[in-house]
């Protein structure tokens, strides 16, 4: 117990020692915040111009406008443009992703469209623009509402034979309106999303998980890069083979625990962190393969050059065949085999799935046993 | 061992060279004097960290002194314009090894023999290369050899420049006794041509080499008279 | 000067040395990349131009209607060809979503129809993959919101009619609330005729493919992050070597020029190689990229020769960050980090446009954001020239903060 302790502060000290080593982890949560609080309210994925030459509060095309407004999020803004010049000017700019042209008079025009279908809203969009499509349904989805009154008074009209009782119609329609929301979100394991309720998440920070993930096992890496020069400069031969071990383990735990320990207070700085505990016990059985893997690749790997080596190739395919930015599922199925090789992959998966958990701690188990064998093979060849 | 005046050729003079670090608060040198002449070899002795290797590397330009003067034939060192002129003429081996691990002792000698006087191939098969013994490893490689091939070959290296002031920083450490023997004969050669040698040491044989001792000691170098009891040296590094 | 030849004559030996190591990690690194570029476009080769997103749908067999709204939805101008729904049992959209084949499940709960009919109103449950949330999922939150408002103000009008009848004794309920129903299905489905659609030619550089963003932003952060390999290379002399190199009239300044020649020298060889394999690839298959220099493998040796300044500057970046560092452990972590920072607010994964208003002018002062301008300038075959400029400046910057700081460490230890 108190050779460990001892192997464990000196590690530490040293790892201490090294203020680039801290500053870069520093660095970690302190650009999350940074990221987070420059995000205004005009930042968002999508920006929407709208514009509508009636000035009347209480006109139909005013309301519709102050309730797309009032719906901007992190997703998608909307916001007023003085006239249709700069709604168009800032569609060409690239300032807004489309614009749309409430006319005044909105309400005639739902009339007439309910009637006859004539066109009631005009989208400005550059050509070839396919994301904003999601924006008319939302739009379309605000004016329905009138639309939806209209058809039935219409409906209503021609049954009755123009008898209809307008008021009392308006009133049941107000009566059964509501504005629920009829899907719920959930994970795999059936835990709920609720990131999707949370209108503030930023989805710019969505990465740092992955991010977090690769920077642990880079300084895992790193830790494996100071055991090369300690055993050029001899730095252990006095001390025995089994107390070597744990020098050894030690030389990957401290800094990969450091990174981790910073890594789970950027997660929780981004807001897109789960239940507190699930998170730790995921970066522990995170770290335990990232440590197995990397003392497999040392014990592989004789010269520092060649350890030097593999940490590009680690790193590259962590970020492009891991789920950090992108599934690569999506693109090619053989790919996404690859990456079972990675750590990484298991631990973004094992966020709303115990059986990856388990996988992920399989995985360490099975990198440990290995690296063990490899180890065997080269002391028992040396 | 006093030199005679048709010996000297070159003159080293220093004075009140005070040097000092961490802001002033900690003071390695506070009146560092002494004159040097061409056939001498100085001697250099002190406790570990009183500030040798300081002083060496403030005559070898790699450091600037706080205050004093360091004039080598009349010309000051100090002073930047001659610094290129002067800095050809001194040769300097530190206590560290300054070669290239990844090359072999060829690659890290042609680096230092390019553009110097003395011809490297001439060196390597009848000179002081050959006395060192480098040929014999002039193709392993740095990060292969071992403390004392590493030694030889930073001496090599240093009098590339043929320099006549030449500052050797604990030269034999490391060193097996032939080549300590070859160094020494080395060494007498150089003197006897009228160059200056400044030597920090603590081995026995360098000393006794040496014609003048100084001791450093709280800053300041004292002159000693060796008459070959070591003990007696001892006490006055106290 | 002939010590400062030699010693860039040592240095490259020197680094030449380290090049077998190094090149089987760089080799491998070109194979995934290499593999993960090749996979992705045979893999958007095989699709309809525009890519499908595959949704499962559980639903009981005989939930009414059902078929009926998943044809309708899959048949609309706007979702034919980008969306693909699928009818599975739980079990089997499980596995699928699980392997990925589908993005999401959505589950219809039992008797959905009658309850939306009925007023109760069942929920859909909306079912992600195990993995994180993305900017998709926001994007399909939104639209939960306005299908919410199609079902429901549809409803509205359905039962006010129903009230209506009742309070006016009206005849023929059933029949006509039938038929309300049917308008209203129909209505939505074609509510898009609400919209009239005005296309305009926009300012914005768009005239740059996405697959050429791409390209481009892969080779500048595979660049860069090659340097991760480069740590023995160029972790820094020993003091006492720098001391002697100055003595014999290699200033600081020419030190660190003469290894920044021989680490180009370097770099300049692996790139060369890279280049010819890529040319070698892009004959076997025919990868290209429309409109660019890279429409053709001829092209490609041209391009290369423009991308000479983003190989200057990467290099003197990377030998800056060591120069900082002075070891391989602290080396690599900042590299790795000031690269992804760079890359993130430059635009390389996320479209430039999407990030916000400070990060878009941050980004513009990074060094990685005026590579990606001036690389994608010279595959347009247009000339960057302000690029190119910054490019320079940003190197002449690298070196000057690395002789600053040799000085700053000299003054330190004397």
């Amino acid at each position: 117990m108190k050779e460990l302790r001892t192997c464990f502060l000196l590690w530490t000290k040293r790892i201490l020692k090294r203020p680039l080593f801290l500053f870069t982890l520093l660095l970690m949560p302190c650009a999350v915040l940074f990221l987070q609080n420059c995000q205004t309210e005009d930042d968002a994925l999508l920006n929407v111009a709208l514009y509508t030459s009636g000035t009347d509060a209480e006109s139909e095309e005013m309301k519709l406008l102050s309730q797309l407004i009032s719906l901007s999020n992190r997703s998608i803004h909307f916001y007023k443009c003085d006239s249709k010049e700069q709604l168009l000017q800032d569609v060409t700019s690239g300032y807004a992703n489309c614009g749309y042209l409430i006319p005044e008079h909105l309400d005639d025009a739902l009339q007439k469209y309910a009637k006859d279908h004539t066109p009631f809203l005009t989208t400005i969009r550059p050509k070839k623009e396919i994301t904003t499509n999601i924006v008319d349904e939302i739009v379309l989805s605000k004016s329905y509402k009138e639309i939806s009154y209209y058809i039935v008074r219409d409906f209503l009209n021609t049954k009755t034979g123009n008898t209809l009782d307008n008021a009392q119609l308006q009133k049941l329609f107000e009566k059964h309106s509501s504005s629920e929301l009829l899907f719920q979100f959930e994970y795999a394991d059936g835990a709920q999303n609720e990131l999707l309720n949370q209108s503030e998440t930023n989805f710019m920070l969505m990465p740092i998980r992955g991010i977090v993930a690769v920077l642990v096992l880079l300084s895992c890496m790193s830790g494996a890069l100071v055991w090369y020069s300690d055993q050029k400069n001899k730095l252990l031969l006095l001390i025995p083979d089994k107390k070597q071990q744990l020098f050894r383990f030690f030389s990957l735990f401290v800094p990969g625990l450091f990174a981790a320990c910073a890594g789970i207070i950027t997660i929780f700085l981004t807001g897109i962190a789960e239940n507190p505990l699930k998170e730790i016990l995921l970066m522990t059985v995170y770290l335990l393969a990232c440590i197995s893997l990397v003392n497999l690749l040392r014990n592989c790997c004789s010269k520092r050059e060649y350890f030097l080596a593999t940490i590009p190739f680690f790193l590259l395919a962590s970020l492009i065949l891991c789920p950090v930015f992108v599934d690569i599922r999506s693109f090619s199925a053989g790919l996404a085999n690859i990456n079972k090789l990675l750590p990484a992959t298991y631990y973004l998966y094992a966020l709303h799935s115990t059986e990856e958990l388990l996988w992920l701690l399989t995985y360490a188990i099975l990198a440990f046993a290995l690296s063990c064998l490899v180890r065997k093979i080269r002391t028992s060849r040396s | 061992m006093q030199m005679t005046t048709s010996e000297k050729k070159h003159h080293l003079k220093i004075e009140n060279v005070a040097k000092s670090f961490q802001r002033g608060k900690k003071k390695v040198l506070t009146n560092v004097q002494f004159e040097a002449f061409g056939g001498e070899c100085i001697g250099i002795l002190g406790a570990n960290g009183c500030g040798k290797s300081t002083l060496l590397s403030i005559l070898s330009g790699i450091q600037t002194p706080d205050s004093g003067s360091i004039t080598l034939d009349g010309e000051d060192i100090l002073s930047r314009r001659k610094k290129k002129d002067i800095t050809s003429s001194i040769g300097y081996v530190p206590q560290e090894c300054p070669l290239m691990e990844e090359l072999t002792a060829y690659d890290n000698l042609k680096l230092w023999y390019c553009d110097s006087p003395l011809a490297l191939e001439e060196e390597l098969s009848d000179g002081f290369l050959a006395m060192l013994g480098i040929p014999d490893f002039l193709h392993v490689t740095v990060h292969h050899m071992s403390g004392g091939m590493k030694k030889r070959l930073s001496i090599g290296c240093s009098i590339a420049q043929n320099p006549y002031l030449l500052l050797l920083d604990e030269p034999g450490a490391a060193l097996d006794l032939i080549c300590k023997e070859r160094i020494e004969v080395y060494l007498k050669n150089y003197k006897k041509q009228g160059n200056i040698i400044l030597l920090a040491t603590h081995e026995e044989r360098e000393i006794a080499m040496c014609d003048r001792i100084y001791i450093l000691k709280d800053g300041a170098l004292v002159p000693f008279s060796y008459d070959g009891n070591i003990h007696t040296l001892v006490s006055h590094f106290i | 000067m002939k010590t400062f030849f030699q010693y860039i004559y040592s240095e490259l030996k020197r680094m030449l040395l380290s090049l077998p190591g190094i090149c089987i990690g760089s080799l491998v690194i070109l194979l995934c990349i290499s593999g993960v570029l090749f996979a992705c476009y045979a893999g958007s080769k095989n699709q309809e131009e525009k890519q499908m997103i595959s949704i499962g749908m559980v639903a009981d067999e005989n939930e009414p209607f059902l078929d009926w709204i998943v044809d309708t939805i899959s048949g609309l101008e706007k979702t034919k060809d980008t969306l693909n729904i699928k009818r599975l049992s739980e079990k089997e959209a499980d596995k699928q979503l699980k392997k990925g084949e589908i993005s999401v499940i959505f589950i219809i709960p039992h008797n959905y129809i009658y309850s939306i009919i009925d007023g109760n109103n069942a929920h859909v449950t909306i079912r992600f993959a195990k993995g994180q949330t993305t900017v998709v999922s926001f994007l399909l939150e939104q639209l939960t919101h306005a299908a919410s408002s199609f079902i429901l103000n549809s409803e509205s009008g359905i039962y006010s009619m129903q009230e209506y009848y009742k309070i006016h004794h009206l005849a023929n309920t059933d029949k006509d609330e039938l038929t309300l129903n049917l308008q209203y299905i129909k209505e939505i489905a074609k509510l898009n005729r609400g919209m009239k659609t005005e296309e305009v030619e926009t300012n914005v550089s768009s005239h740059y493919s996405t697959a050429a963003l791409y390209f481009v932003s892969a080779i500048i952060l595979f660049l860069l992050l090659w340097g991760l390999t480069c740590s023995k290379m160029l972790t820094s002399q020993t003091k006492s070597f720098q001391n002697q190199l100055r003595l014999r009239g290699v200033s600081f300044s020419k030190q660190l020029f003469a290894r920044g020649i021989a680490f180009f020298a370097v770099n300049l060889i692996f790139f060369l190689c890279l280049v010819l394999v890529a040319g070698i690839v892009m004959q076997k298959d025919t990868f290209t990229i429309k409109n660019t220099l890279l429409a053709n493998s001829s092209g490609l040796w041209q391009f290369a020769l423009l991308l000479l300044p983003v190989l200057l500057l990467t290099t003197s970046f990377i030998q800056l960050v060591y120069e900082i560092t002075e070891d391989a452990m602290g080396g690599v972590l900042f590299l790795f980090f000031s690269v992804m920072i760079m890359a993130l607010c430059s635009g390389c994964f996320y479209p430039f446009s999407y990030l916000p208003e400070i990060i878009q002018k941050i980004g513009k002062c990074m060094p990685v954001y005026q590579l990606c301008q001036y690389s994608l300038s010279a595959l347009y075959r247009s000339f960057d020239t302000s690029a190119l400029l910054l490019i320079l400046s940003y190197t002449v910057c690298c070196y000057a903060v690395m002789l600053l700081l040799r000085h700053i460490r000299r003054t330190h230890t004397s």
